[in-house]
């Protein structure tokens, strides 16, 4: 358990961004070396690891719940030793910002008037609306892999929700819940 | 002074309708566009801070608000509120998820989870329309966007590697070629 807390805790600390440094994290420790070691379905399991089959479908499955996506990373937990692993591997997974992020925020304070400081920050900023962006760009990449005609209403869709937040400002969580509503509909 | 439970409410609303990183759009609207708790430039820093600092970027976010909001009980109760409906259903839910059943449901109707992603491309597209309105008004930080998103898009860089060194370039530029110019 204290094992699996540490493995958690370094995933928080070096994950840095987005979902799929997390995600990928995971797969390094608990997917790869059930890989290497070509172990089977039962052996995997029984050394604490997961199948790649299996992973995929639990990372499927956390995008369905709303909110961050450390709930959902912390479902390997689950998968691997029920409840209490789940809440050990999410309270790991929060322990770096909560201790690291108020040192931030007294650091920016303390710097705020600082010309060096205040140009870096502006740069940052660029960058993390590349990040953004990045993502994004992950996002359509996934059409791409659909046929014609799916692909067309994946980014028509994908209009609909902009406009309708843009312009009317429709809640996000029933924009989603309309978008899985319309996939289901439309995309299969 | 902010109220606590007012705090709480808004992180929690934020928790139970934003998914992946339409949470970016759920937050400006909420604390920019209805509370008015802080101006879009504020959030702009938080946004930049928030990706400095280890861990879920989302949360880092929030704890950052609930922290410059209302102290570092703030930044608890922020967080407590931001997390708990995922948590609440995820625990709850997590064999019914997990289950056959589910998994099945999810692989033979692909279309709910692509309708999903369309969506939140969506919204997160609006997210970064109000992020950068108004920021790329010269040449160098145009140029420098576009070279992040090549760097990002093309070598497995960790983000954070790229925001350090997106800082560091955008202030020598600054301070090389744009030095005689007082009101920076």
């Amino acid at each position: 358990m204290i094992q699996i807390f540490w493995i958690f805790l370094q995933i928080g600390l070096v994950s840095f961004g987005g979902i799929y440094s997390t995600w990928a994290l995971v797969q390094k420790e608990f997917v790869e070396p059930c890989m290497q070691q070509k172990l089977s379905e039962e052996n995997c399991k029984n050394a604490g690891l997961i199948t790649q089959e299996r992973f995929d479908q639990i990372f499927t499955v956390s995008r369905i719940i709303p909110g961050p996506h450390i709930t959902g990373v912390s479902l390997i937990g689950f998968e691997l030793e029920g409840l209490t692993l789940m809440l050990i591997a999410m309270t790991a997974l929060l322990l770096p910002g909560i201790v690291i992020m108020p040192l931030i925020a007294l650091f920016y304070k303390r710097t705020y008037s600082n010309r060096y400081i205040t140009h870096f920050r502006h740069g940052a900023l660029i960058s993390m609306i590349a990040i953004l962006i990045i993502f994004l760009l992950g996002l359509f990449r996934k059409a791409l892999d659909l046929n014609h005609f799916q692909m067309e209403m994946y980014i028509l869709l994908a209009g609909i929700a902009y406009i309708l937040n843009k312009q009317w400002k429709i809640n996000p969580g029933i924009l989603v819940l309309i978008g899985a509503a319309a996939g289901y509909i439309f995309l299969q | 002074m902010i109220q606590k439970l007012d705090l709480f409410k808004v992180f929690f609303k934020t928790g139970l309708i934003s998914f992946g990183a339409s949470a970016s759009e759920v937050i400006i609207e909420n604390i920019v566009e209805k509370k008015r708790w802080m101006t879009l430039d504020e959030i702009r820093e938080a946004i930049t801070l928030s990706g400095l600092c280890p861990g879920p970027f989302h949360v880092n976010l929030v704890i950052y608000l609930g922290y410059t909001l209302s102290g570092k009980y703030g930044a608890l109760i922020a967080m407590a509120g931001f997390i708990l409906p995922s948590a609440i259903i995820g625990t709850l839910l997590a064999s019914a998820l997990l289950s056959e059943s589910t998994v099945e449901f999810l692989h033979s109707n692909p279309g709910i989870m692509l309708g999903i992603l369309a969506s939140v491309s969506g919204i997160l597209l609006n997210a970064i329309r109000k992020l950068s309105k108004g920021q790329f008004d010269s040449i160098d930080k145009i140029a420098l966007l576009v070279i992040s998103i090549f760097v990002f898009y093309n070598f497995k860089i960790p983000f954070i590697a790229g925001v350090l060194g997106s800082g560091i370039i955008y202030m020598l530029i600054r301070l090389i070629f744009f030095a005689h110019r007082k009101s920076l």
